[in-house]
């Protein structure tokens, strides 16, 4: 790893540990077996979001050009957002991409992802389903993101979340495995039906 | 308060005048009070014959009221050196041990400006981060200092602010040692072309535009980049005895001064006079790349340099017709492309020579040009707006425009998409990085064209064909070709349209 890059990640790792973000437990940077190219974050679900409440785990993979290239980073928890791919943890950030500037640190980028969680753009999605659900049926998606949350992520349950839990069951109870069961539900706005007819077709 | 004769002489004028003195004062105290009243900074105090010193109380000297005291007025406020070693005595803080520093502070500025002051001590270096010269209350030093130590790279800040009052300190004029330090003189950085091949010192030469000598005088001294560049300045020539003749300036390397050698001045690295840190590795070396951006934003030469490596070898440099194909600040600011190309030699002769590879492209392209897809060919072609057919003038081979596959007949089937079709639509911020796959030369685009097409990570761009690779992201891709700025969908290869964002499943 280019001495510049160790020197930047020590350096920036200092700094998010001694952020206020920090202190208030809002963001959280550790190394991955004592290697400083493979870190992970942690970022606090942003309040009055469905994300409130819930703890989310990134994956920073620091390539050997940072910091003129972007850090590597995706979710390692499951989400529900438009910005983020349910399956793979992607994210559509273009601070990520081509808006990468070198002055940048890894403190900008959790509290970037921590503001992406506050302010979805469905307009540039990373997960067309998510996206066509957040603007066709904004109170699924809320309800939907809530319950990823809170399943996933150890969000607060909500009122509906027991009524949920139980589709997920009676899914489950067909073997299927709960997480594709949560996925097709979530995909088809929790029709029961749908969603197990899309996974034996 | 007893009163003293004060006579002062320079150059100019001289006189005589009353001063108010205590007899608690010492010359220091003196000394200021001298300058309030003359609004001159007296050099020396002389008493009975004898130069007085700074820290001695008027009580002391046996000064008695209405005694006579001789001041040599400093010509022009001070000596103009650039920077002076005074001596300080005090403590500057209270976890710095009480005893002489050794201030190098710069004259120029004025008299006892603290600002780039450096304190040494025993191999640790102090120098403020801020301060604050406070005239009228008692001269109060408030500095910050950060704490350098020699033959090491740690640096820690002593963050404590640094009262300190003047009357602790001792100012020996006569300790005023004229001698300028070498490490922070100020010089102009020039790229050497033909022998170190790296940022030098240069040399600032003028000659005579008209018989290239030596022997000549300018009329006046430049005094900024313009004065060098333009045609501006005159002077008069002794070897061709011609009086108010263009004068020209030029560069030389001081490596090799006496070699006659191709030494471009880069404008943009300048002296690091104030300890700026540069904005990615946060290291304050001697010179900076400054990027002409509202905030300044600098960073040091070996950060700079990678910069540019890793944006051309990216493609990610921006075509503007009034800068060309340029690199901004990299922190993102706007209108701080480099307008001096000379700046990017930095990265190699080799990179060099692909940037203006690219350069050219993006010139061809920007003019509604397109580049032959011909294996091993690229030439940038410039047809007339309606011929769909066209043929390359450097290997002869003929394609049509709107597939860029061999010339064919008929109407072409495979037009590529219309731009600026979804109206409306937020679509920013979702480029991915694309990278041409160019060899060294940029020239073998033959063998790695045909595996960019074998491998599923690279695609060509619908608009302008450049090869674009991905590394994961979504399937919306803007083309990084400045000209082009298509934004295609991966998987349809199409222009970005509602149906992709709809309908795709992006993974
Ligand atoms: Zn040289
Ligand atoms: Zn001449
Ligand atoms: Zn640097
Ligand atoms: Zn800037
Ligand atoms: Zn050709
Ligand atoms: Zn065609
Ligand atoms: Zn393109
Ligand atoms: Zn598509």
């Amino acid at each position: 790893m280019a001495s510049l890059a160790i020197q930047r990640v020590k350096r920036e790792f200092k700094e998010v540990v001694t952020s206020s973000e920090a202190e208030n437990s809002q963001i959280k940077l550790e190394m991955v077996a004592e290697n400083l190219k493979h870190l992970q974050g942690e970022i606090k679900g942003p309040p009055d979001t469905p994300f409130e409440g819930a703890t989310f785990i990134l994956d920073i993979l620091i390539p050997d050009s940072y910091p003129f290239n972007p850090p590597k980073v995706k979710f390692a928890t499951k989400i529900w957002h438009p910005n983020i791919s349910s399956a793979t943890g992607a994210i559509c950030l273009d601070i990520l991409k081509d808006q990468w500037a070198a002055a940048m640190t890894l403190r900008t980028v959790l509290l970037s992802i921590q503001a992406l969680l506050a302010s979805a753009e469905p307009d540039d999605p990373q997960d067309a389903v998510v996206a066509k659900q957040y603007k066709e049926t904004p109170e699924i998606y809320h309800m939907t993101a809530k319950f990823w949350a809170e399943f996933f992520a150890g969000g607060n349950p909500s009122s509906y979340s027991a009524d949920l839990r139980q589709k997920v069951k009676s899914l489950c109870d067909m073997g299927i495995q709960s997480l594709d069961a949560v996925r097709a539900l979530s995909h088809y706005n929790w029709d029961a039906t749908t969603a197990v007819e899309s996974i034996f077709s | 308060m007893p009163v003293i004769w004060l006579y002062y002489t320079n150059k100019e004028s001289g006189g005589r005048i009353p001063v108010m003195v205590e007899w608690d004062w010492n010359v220091f105290k003196l000394k200021q009070a001298i300058t309030s009243q003359l609004g001159r900074v007296p050099n020396k105090l002389i008493f009975l014959g004898k130069e007085i010193d700074n820290k001695t109380k008027l009580r002391d000297l046996h000064m008695i009221e209405f005694s006579t005291l001789y001041c040599v007025l400093a010509t022009n406020t001070m000596p103009r050196v650039n920077n002076t070693k005074l001596r300080v005595y005090g403590s500057l803080s209270p976890s710095l041990p009480s005893r002489g520093y050794d201030i190098q502070m710069p004259m120029s500025a004025g008299p006892l400006d603290p600002s780039g002051i450096h304190v040494e001590l025993e191999g640790e270096y102090y120098v403020p981060m801020t301060s604050h010269w406070d005239k009228g209350s008692e001269g109060v030093f408030d500095f910050s200092f950060r704490r350098y130590v020699a033959d090491s790279d740690t640096v820690s800040e002593v963050s404590e602010h640094i009262y300190e009052h003047l009357g602790e300190f001792s100012l020996h004029t006569s300790q005023i040692s004229y001698e300028t330090m070498k490490s922070k003189r100020r010089y102009f950085s020039v790229f050497c072309r033909d022998v170190c091949n790296t940022i030098t010192r240069g040399k600032l030469l003028v000659r005579c535009w008209n018989c290239k000598s030596n022997h000549f005088t300018l009329s006046c001294d430049p005094s900024c980049w313009n004065d060098v560049t333009g045609d501006v300045i005159t002077g008069s020539c002794v070897s061709c005895k011609c009086e108010g003749i263009r004068a020209e300036f030029y560069f030389n390397c001081i490596n090799h001064p006496q070699q006659e050698s191709i030494a471009t001045p880069l404008k943009q690295v300048k002296m690091n006079e104030r300890s700026v840190e540069c904005i990615i590795c946060a290291e304050s070396p001697d010179r900076l790349m400054v990027f002409e951006c509202t905030s300044l934003h600098a960073t040091c030469l070996p950060c700079f340099t990678e910069y540019v490596r890793v944006n051309l070898v990216s493609r990610l440099f921006r075509y503007e017709s009034s800068v060309g194909y340029s690199l901004g600040c990299p922190a993102g600011c706007p209108n701080s492309l480099i307008t001096d190309a000379e700046h990017f030699r930095v990265v190699g002769d080799e990179l060099y020579e692909r940037l203006h590879k690219f350069a050219a492209e993006e010139f061809v392209l920007a003019e509604g040009g397109v580049l032959c897809p011909a294996v091993g060919c690229g030439e940038g072609v410039i047809p007339g707006t309606k011929d769909r057919l066209i043929t390359c003038e450097a290997c002869c081979h003929m394609f049509c425009r709107k597939c860029m596959d061999r010339a064919h007949f008929g109407v072409c089937e495979r037009s590529l998409s219309v731009r600026g079709g979804v109206a409306g639509v937020n679509l920013k911020g979702s480029a991915i990085r694309s990278s041409w796959r160019f060899g060294g030369d940029g020239r073998d685009r033959s063998e790695e064209s045909q595996d960019w097409k074998e491998s599923s990570n690279i695609k060509s761009c619908p608009g302008c064909n450049a090869p674009v690779e991905r590394d994961g992201g979504c399937s919306h891709i803007t083309c990084s070709v400045g000209v082009c700025q298509l934004e295609w969908c991966w998987l349809c290869e199409k222009e970005w349209n509602l149906e992709c964002r709809e309908d795709h499943w992006f993974d």
